[in-house]
């Protein structure tokens, strides 16, 4: 199964679509989150999501607004789909019913 | 107003110096990677250090599940730090006697050499003691480029453990005489400043080349039988010195030149020229695939 921080870059790579690499999926996830993401957290992550063959990785092309310098491109993969769509399915099953309003947490009647 | 300013920018330099050591021990892509995102989003630079430490700490982990470093740690760093302390240990209670008659008493030490040839052999020693330590670091920086930080601090580390537990607890009243300080002493000008001069050299690509490291391993083995040679003087003197002979010249230490009966000490001086020696090897490979002369693979 895969854990959260997993699941937050999956699905900010895909929703980046051909735009998703290193910092363009950082400001995806703190967005949505509204916490902040490591970069140092993110290319490990990255690394074991690439070994766990659920993404591919590999270097773009510079562009000036990074002072020339090269990105890092990511790609979800079938397998990584696969896990991603199976860890959502779980998180909605698990909280189908749930209310999470402040002094009313519990399942809705 | 202005002291705080210089003190700010002080503070800010120190930061991006760290950040630029961190992403040293990445690798060339990551690193670019790295520093783009980091101009991408706008980061400072102590948030590029907080961001890298956690991935430099789990970088330099995943390193270390290969062998290369542990084979570096236990060929190099282990065997090579107590020789050397040793070897400065000698150079140091060999020089001191010989200062304290000169400079209390204004006379020479009968050591049953002549003073050209006992200046002669400090000097070889403490050449070789340079030598060795250059030597041994400058292989140490080649063959752990990755790790350096690790291996280097603990090349340091445990050099100076040895140093300064050689001093006995019971000797401690001496502290601030020169017999408990010269033998640091020495050991910061002929250990650790040429360590650090070797691990900082091996950085630099022309200094890989075949024919620089050919002529290191050259000099460090000429400094390695000089000072073999130098080894087999105790016992010539002694044995002149009981047949009631006048001091020894060099001449006539040459002459009784035996290197091959230093004992012990042909063991010592293998394993601190032969970090280099592996150097010399892999360079060499290298320069014949470049050139032809063995196949690849």
């Amino acid at each position: 199964m895969l854990g959260e921080f997993e699941y937050l870059i999956l699905a900010a790579t895909v929703r980046l679509g051909d735009d998703a690499y290193g910092a363009a999926i950082v400001q995806e996830i703190e967005s949505a989150t509204r916490r902040k993401c490591s970069i140092g957290g993110l290319y490990t992550t990255l690394d074991r999501l690439e070994a766990k063959g659920m993404i591919k990785t590999w270097m773009g092309n510079p562009t000036p607004e990074r002072g020339g310098r090269s990105k890092r491109m990511v790609r979800v993969l079938a397998k990584g789909i696969a896990a991603a769509t199976a860890f959502y399915e779980a998180v909605s099953t698990v909280s189908r019913g749930t209310s999470w309003q402040a002094g009313q947490s519990g399942v809705r009647k | 107003m202005a002291g705080r300013a210089v003190w700010g920018a002080k503070v800010s330099i120190l930061w991006v110096r760290i950040r630029d050591a961190l992403l040293r021990s990445l690798d060339p892509a990551e690193c670019e990677a790295v520093c783009g995102d980091f101009v991408e989003l706008a980061m400072t630079d102590s948030q590029a250090v907080k961001s890298l430490l956690g991935l430099v700490i789990r970088r330099q982990l995943r390193l270390w599940r290969e062998w290369n470093p542990w084979f570096v740690l236990v060929a190099l760093v282990i065997p090579v730090c107590p020789l050397l302390e040793t070897l400065c240990n000698q150079l140091g209670q060999g020089i001191w006697p010989s200062l304290v008659m000169w400079l209390r008493h204004g006379v020479a030490y009968r050591t049953g050499l002549s003073p050209a040839a006992f200046w002669s052999g400090v000097c070889i020693r403490a050449m070789a003691l340079s030598t060795w330590s250059w030597a041994c670091a400058f292989a140490l920086g080649t063959l752990s480029r990755r790790t350096i930080w690790v291996t280097g601090g603990l090349f340091f580390g445990l050099y100076l453990a040895f140093a300064i537990g050689a001093v006995h607890p019971s000797h401690r009243v001496f502290w601030l005489t020169g017999w408990s300080w010269l033998p640091l002493l020495i050991s910061f000008l002929f250990v650790l400043l040429p360590a650090a001069s070797g691990i900082r050299q091996s950085n630099k690509p022309q200094n890989m080349k075949f024919p620089r490291v050919f002529l290191l391993a050259l000099w460090t083995v000429t400094m390695a039988v000089l000072t073999l040679w130098t080894q087999r003087w105790g016992q010539v003197v002694m044995d002149n010195w009981s047949r009631g002979g006048p001091a020894m010249t060099l001449s006539q230490l040459a002459q009784n030149a035996d290197l091959w009966n230093a004992g012990p000490f042909l063991l010592v001086t293998a394993v601190l020229t032969a970090p280099i020696v592996y150097v010399l090897a892999k360079v060499y490979l290298q320069h014949a695939r470049d050139h032809g002369v063995i196949r690849q693979g």
